[in-house]
């Protein structure tokens, strides 16, 4: 907590505050998405109120504000929704869930504002009961976005997310604050010119549907299997889908970190860790290669003190959950 | 000049052992515009093999930051070369920078080797220095063979631009993109579209699997290929490698399946070097693997700019 905090009061990140921290994802994604945003949260907030002022009488003002974020909601929504339903990667990844939260929030939004115009008179009375009809749907949308992983779950995730920083290792959180934009995707297949079906990104959210949270018990071999194939065979490390992210999840990322500390770590990524881990450097230099140097003329290089990389990744306990210590048992791949 | 620029040069695992001639084209460029370089004692892996294997952060944090520290000692700012050392170490810098408790965290295990980061040294790529401190405009003024005629392809590298979860505090994630094409385009030279532009180079899938790794370096250089472009200009040192050496492994799997020209490969600063009069031995391009006959055939040369 404390450390959001931190950031809100570090000005030099966030130079126009509190306003850019809550919505700095929301605004990469455009103008009618940050209304849409806005228009939710203050609609939903004055929802609140709104149920308690049953008992507690808040006034008409109240109304007109919720009003008022509704017509937000529409305003922002309806171009931000066509664009989502348009767009073949984000049906691809908001999948079913799309159709029900459009339909449900198309009803909340239309009764809301058939209920506007009644009240002030625009439209003559009509036998159809509005008002019952907004709650009534709303209830129901909220209940089924939360439940099937909609935009309401992303809503709620996001924020706990957001308190709780994203290192998070709880993969049933990040699943959930997930956007279901899909822009992960898209970037993959442009940075690895592959197709939708065969792209890393798409293979990874596959994999993380299939296999859950993840288990904390030891990984099987048909684990192993899925992620060697669908991961990290294929997977350039490119980072591009983190960075198009609207909530920056390295899900690439993480299906490796959880790989590690369930105990697996690639053997080709061994023999090179083994080689960080004794000599501090990935790739070591040949006696030619120093030659080759002092040749060009360039300045010797200075040594390694191998033993701080020994000291650091002992202490993180890297070096034990990689399997570096016992490797001399196992035959390297070359 | 008012202020003396000087940078701790980084240069990772890959450079020195793939492709020395970077470093000397880098140095003699630099120096050329005023740059001080120096070596850090003790500079060793950046990270970036662990994140990549493992993700695991506190690792990678703390070598990441141990690097920085030895900077920091010195009182100077990183230069870098490489893309995957760059994204690591910025990464490393904007997190302990800006997240006070894991700054404590990463120097509480930094405190077995007698070392700490307080946060003051950061990590600048060779763009950023070329851009920023040297200035678009003395590069452009100080052109002596100016590349007219020459069209150029530019490569960026995916880990410039993607900061992966800090990238949206970080004002030069957007900012950066511009600079390769603005300098090559100040040098004279013309900077070719292609299609694919965004294509990763494909080099860090190279230990899991080496034939993906080549087919996706090959798409880009099929493409660049079509667009008739004379040379590909890239920004880091590993995309240069896996390029240049790429090339002919490419050679050999294909096997006269699929015929492609070779394509001349450039690092940014070879690129200035030539455009500054510095001739081919001066900067390594003997060691190139792809002939760059074609390219040194358009350059007019002479005239070295030995400062």
């Amino acid at each position: 907590m404390s450390e959001v905090f931190a950031e809100i009061t570090s000005s030099k990140l966030y130079p126009r505050g509190l306003i850019e921290l809550l919505f700095r994802w929301t605004f990469r994604k455009g103008f009618s998405s940050t209304l849409f945003h806005l228009g939710m949260i203050g609609a939903i907030l004055t929802a609140v109120l709104l149920e308690f002022s049953r008992w507690i009488n808040l006034g008409w003002a109240l109304t007109w504000t919720h009003g008022l974020f509704g017509l937000l909601v529409i305003l922002g929504g309806i171009p931000a929704l066509l664009k989502c339903l348009l767009d073949k990667y984000s049906r691809l990844v908001y999948g079913m869930m799309l159709f029900i939260d459009f339909i449900l929030l198309c009803i909340v939004m239309f009764s809301g504002f058939m209920i506007t115009l009644t009240t002030l008179g625009m439209i003559p009375p009509t036998p159809t009961p509005w008002p019952m009809i907004h709650v009534l749907s709303a209830y129901i949308w909220i209940l089924v976005s939360l439940l099937g992983n909609g935009a309401i779950r992303h809503a709620f995730a996001t924020l706990i997310l957001r308190l709780k920083g994203m290192e998070t290792e709880n993969i049933n959180l990040l699943k959930s604050a997930c956007a279901k934009c899909g822009r992960c995707v898209e970037a993959c297949v442009e940075f690895t010119g592959r197709a939708v079906e065969d792209s890393p990104a798409y293979k990874t959210f596959k994999l993380l549907e299939n296999y859950g949270a993840f288990s904390k018990k030891p990984i099987s071999n048909e684990l192993i299997d899925a992620i060697r194939n669908d991961l990290l065979t294929i997977c350039t490390w490119c980072q591009m889908c983190t960075s198009v992210c609207p909530i920056a999840w390295n899900r690439t990322g993480l299906i490796r970190y959880f790989a590690f500390k369930t105990g697996y770590v690639a053997k080709e990524y061994k023999t090179m860790l083994k080689q960080v881990y004794e000599t501090g450097s990935a790739q070591p230099l040949l006696e030619s290669e120093v030659k080759r140097r002092l040749k060009l003329k360039l300045p010797e290089i200075p040594a390694i003190p191998i033993k701080e990389y020994k000291v650091i990744m002992d202490e993180t306990n890297f070096s034990r959950a990689a399997g570096l210590l016992n490797m001399e048992g196992e035959k390297d791949v070359s | 000049m008012s202020h003396e620029l000087r940078y701790a040069l980084f240069l990772g695992c890959a450079v020195p052992k793939f492709a020395p001639n970077l470093e000397l084209s880098v140095r003699k460029v630099l120096e050329s515009f005023g740059v001080k370089l120096e070596l850090l004692n003790g500079a060793g892996c950046c990270g970036f093999p662990i994140d990549l294997s493992t993700n695991d952060h506190k690792t990678v944090y703390s070598i990441s930051a141990r690097n920085l520290a030895l900077a920091e000692e010195k009182d100077l700012d990183l230069l870098t070369i490489c893309n995957g050392c760059y994204e690591t170490l910025k990464r490393t810098e904007i997190a302990l920078k800006t997240r006070p408790r894991l700054r404590e965290e990463i120097n509480k295990v930094l405190e077995k080797i007698g070392k700490e980061y307080k946060g003051k040294s950061g990590v600048k790529h060779i763009l950023e220095v070329l851009w920023e401190d040297v200035g678009v405009e003395k590069i452009r003024s100080q052109v002596i063979n100016p590349l007219k005629g020459l069209k150029i392809a530019t490569h960026y590298g995916c880990h410039l631009i993607s900061h992966a979860d800090d990238v949206d505090k970080l004002p030069s994630a957007s900012r950066i993109t511009g600079y390769l094409d603005e300098i090559v385009s100040a040098l004279g030279g013309e900077v070719v579209e292609y299609s694919g532009k965004k294509l990763c180079c494909g080099n860090p899938l190279i230990i899991m699997n080496l034939k993906g790794s080549l087919e996706i370096a090959f798409k880009k250089l099929k493409s660049v290929s079509e667009a008739k472009a004379d040379c590909l200009v890239t920004a880091c040192s590993t995309c240069y490698y896996q390029f240049d050496q790429g090339q002919l492994l490419l050679r050999r799997i294909m096997k006269g399946k699929e015929k492609m020209n070779p394509i001349p490969i450039l690092y940014i600063t070879e690129l200035i070097g030539l455009s500054r009069g510095f001739s081919e031995k001066d900067l390594g391009l003997t060691l190139h693997r792809i002939s760059l006959k074609a390219v040194l055939g358009k350059i007019p040369s002479g005239g070295a700019a030995h400062v």
